[in-house]
């Protein structure tokens, strides 16, 4: 039987899987919405990933987690490292690509900055309070403009010449776009706009003081935008790497974590998450005025974890096992 | 506009019915609740101190606060809330500097006003004084000498009161300073493979203890293993000093203590972790400079608001931790 890892990266706007073999080589991928329900996401991509593999001639020994709903889906499917994905995202492309100095993330409700040194991580950077610039953003002026935000970077390419769009706010930005749609712009340069906005919005407020060194890997849904790619590379003067797996780099990462952890807590995976009911539930703990939502994960009927509260009082504690 | 009680005549003795006082456990409650607690009861008065910060205490305060105000000083509203009904007055005093390039926020001088009007049905009686070294030499002492009298003090208990107060605040700021001290000698003392992250928690006294505000990220970063120090903790005078090097026209106080700290620590930490309360003037402007110039050391800020549930700051403070960790190692993966 040949040893495998699975690591999957949910995050707010799409869910990501893989499967590696021992040497870290991918075997299996997914990559699908997660529709605001993170558990079942995770449940279509543990099923996705079992079609790719010969269950009889590979085993899962070990999975990681990553991504805003590590902890839940760590919590369903076992996992052995639940790893927050900053973390995650680092290790995974590193591993790829051993020299890379600088990795910029543009997903769907956030994005990051790693800085690299010696292939670790030595800072980063989230986006805070808004997520203007983000996929969520392109998204929904793709759907303004009539054209399908895959067509985007084509589009973009295309211009000769960018239209000027703020994209410091969202709400500034739209009101920006239809001004300039009003007034007869090309949509390709409107599209081009866009993009550069994005890129510039991300190097002056998530890339902020930090030093972009080459060799620069982008990721995260965005990177599959040609048209903020050129950006990018436009206003950073430099080649910006983009990796066929770029979006799995996050589970990729939570993979190779659970490959790399001691053989005593590695967990097998019996793909049987379909067997189970998942259910959470809410608890607000009555406790003090501090009023905690406290999160309870159920397997069928017993209670695997809960998370949330401030302190001990609220604590919720799975029956120990017999 | 309401008036305070140090802004009217001085009435002697005005003040002897007052036996149990109100203190809010917020902003510089943090800095003198020592000296304060001490000086009302060495005039032999009960000194009542809220309990610590809540949602509840947030909620009450944020309902009577303008928007504008930051989230600590929000919460100080909750906590005069809290205190009305259970006590005969509140001390809330007007600080506004101790002298040149040692000023408070704006807020500190402005608080008696801003506490009287936003509870401006509940008539509550206000105990304050005024501290304004710079430009008026409203001494501290001259200040809380005259209060004393005004609670009925003779000069000689006036003065024995201001002496009992100087000593409880020395007396708390060196345990906190010698604590803390130990307990960085003890983490240096291990070798260096089981020493834990040594982690600099840098924020204003009433956010980083403030168990609402700052207190889950102190509390995360010691569970997560790691040997904190808190930037106020260190000998406030020397932290003073050091900050000279730093700016010569930063103008607040306890921002310069902080950065003076951070540079009087700079070579005992692995790490820094800045935590503001959201939104401060002074520390978005100190904060920015504190990143540019010590560059090389790790450094994680952290602005609090009131939205942020505690699952984005774990976040962010795991993939920290991971940072000053994994450097230590010097990659992710073992060699299998």
């Amino acid at each position: 039987m040949e040893e495998a890892f699975l690591g999957i990266d949910t995050g707010s706007v799409s869910t990501k899987g893989v499967i590696i073999d021992t040497r870290g080589a991918i075997m299996a991928r997914s990559y699908l919405w997660t529709e605001g329900n993170p558990g079942d996401a995770a449940r279509r991509v543990v099923e996705d990933l079992a079609g790719q593999i010969d269950r009889n001639a590979v085993s899962v020994v070990a999975v990681g987690t990553t991504g805003s709903a590590r902890r839940l889906v760590g919590a369903m499917l076992d996992a052995t490292v639940v790893k927050n994905e900053i973390t995650a995202h680092a290790v995974g492309t590193t591993h790829l690509h051993p020299d890379v100095r600088t990795i910029l993330e543009i997903g769907g409700q956030d994005s990051k900055i790693i800085c690299v040194e010696d292939g670790v991580a030595v800072d980063y950077a989230m986006n805070t309070l808004c997520a203007a610039g983000t996929g969520s953003f392109l998204s929904s002026q793709a759907h303004r403009l009539g054209v399908e935000v895959e067509e985007f970077g084509e589009i973009a390419l295309t211009s000769k010449k960018p239209a000027n769009i703020a994209a410091r706010c969202t709400v500034f930005a739209e009101s920006d776009l239809v001004h300039k749609i009003q007034v007869g712009y090309p949509r390709e340069d409107i599209i081009a706009g866009l993009c550069k906005a994005v890129a510039t919005n991300y190097l002056n407020n998530v890339g902020k003081g930090k030093k972009i060194v080459a060799p620069v890997v982008f990721q995260g849904g965005v990177s599959k935008n040609v048209g903020v790619v050129k950006s990018f590379e436009d206003a950073l003067g430099m080649e910006v790497l983009v990796d066929p797996d770029g979006h799995l780099m996050g589970a990729y990462g939570a993979a190779l974590l659970a490959a790399d952890a001691p053989d005593a807590v590695r967990k097998p995976f019996a793909f049987d998450v379909n067997d189970f009911e998942f259910r959470t539930r809410e608890v607000v703990c009555q406790k003090c005025a501090n009023h905690c939502e406290i999160i309870c994960v159920y397997k069928d009927d017993e209670l695997i974890d809960s998370w949330g509260n401030r302190c001990d009082k609220g604590a919720i504690r799975p029956k120990a096992k017999a | 506009m309401k008036r305070n009680s140090f802004s009217e005549p001085s009435k002697a003795a005005d003040l002897a019915d007052v036996r149990r006082i109100g203190i809010p456990r917020a902003l510089l409650y943090y800095r003198y609740g020592a000296l304060w607690r001490a000086f009302f009861e060495e005039l032999g008065r009960t000194v009542i101190v809220s309990e610590p910060s809540d949602r509840g205490v947030f909620e009450a305060g944020d309902a009577v606060s303008v928007d504008e105000c930051c989230l600590a000083s929000k919460l100080y509203l909750g906590h005069v809330a809290a205190l009305i009904d259970r006590t005969d007055a509140l001390f809330i005093p007007s600080i506004a500097n101790l002298g040149h390039l040692r000023s408070f926020c704006t807020k500190f001088q402005a608080l008696p006003d801003l506490v009287a009007n936003s509870f401006s049905e509940r008539d509550i009686r206000i105990i304050s004084c005024l501290v304004e070294e710079q430009e008026t030499h409203t001494m501290a002492r001259e200040s809380y000498l005259a209060l004393a009298r005004r609670f009925g003090a003779t000069p000689r208990q006036a003065k024995a009161a201001w002496k009992a107060a100087l000593h409880a605040q020395d007396a708390a700021d060196r345990m906190a300073q010698s604590t803390q001290e130990h307990a960085l000698a003890r983490a240096e003392a291990l070798p260096k493979e089981s020493r834990p992250l040594r982690i600099l928690v840098m924020a204003h006294p009433y956010v980083a203890h403030d168990p609402y505000i700052g207190g889950p990220v102190a509390d995360m970063l010691i569970e997560m293993g790691a040997c904190v120090l808190f930037a106020d903790h260190a000998d406030k005078e020397r932290a003073f000093k050091m900050s000279l090097d730093f700016s010569e026209t930063l103008p607040w106080i306890v921002n310069r203590e902080l950065v003076g700290a951070l540079m009087l620590l700079h070579d005992h930490v692995d790490g820094v972790v800045i935590v503001s309360a959201f939104p401060c003037g002074p520390d978005s402007m100190t904060n920015d400079a504190v990143t540019r110039r010590f560059r090389g050391k790790p450094t994680l800020v952290l602005t609090v608001d009131a939205q942020s549930g505690t699952a984005g700051m774990e976040t962010r403070i795991e993939s920290f931790v991971d940072i000053l960790r994994y450097q230590g190692k010097g990659g992710y993966l073992h060699v299998r």
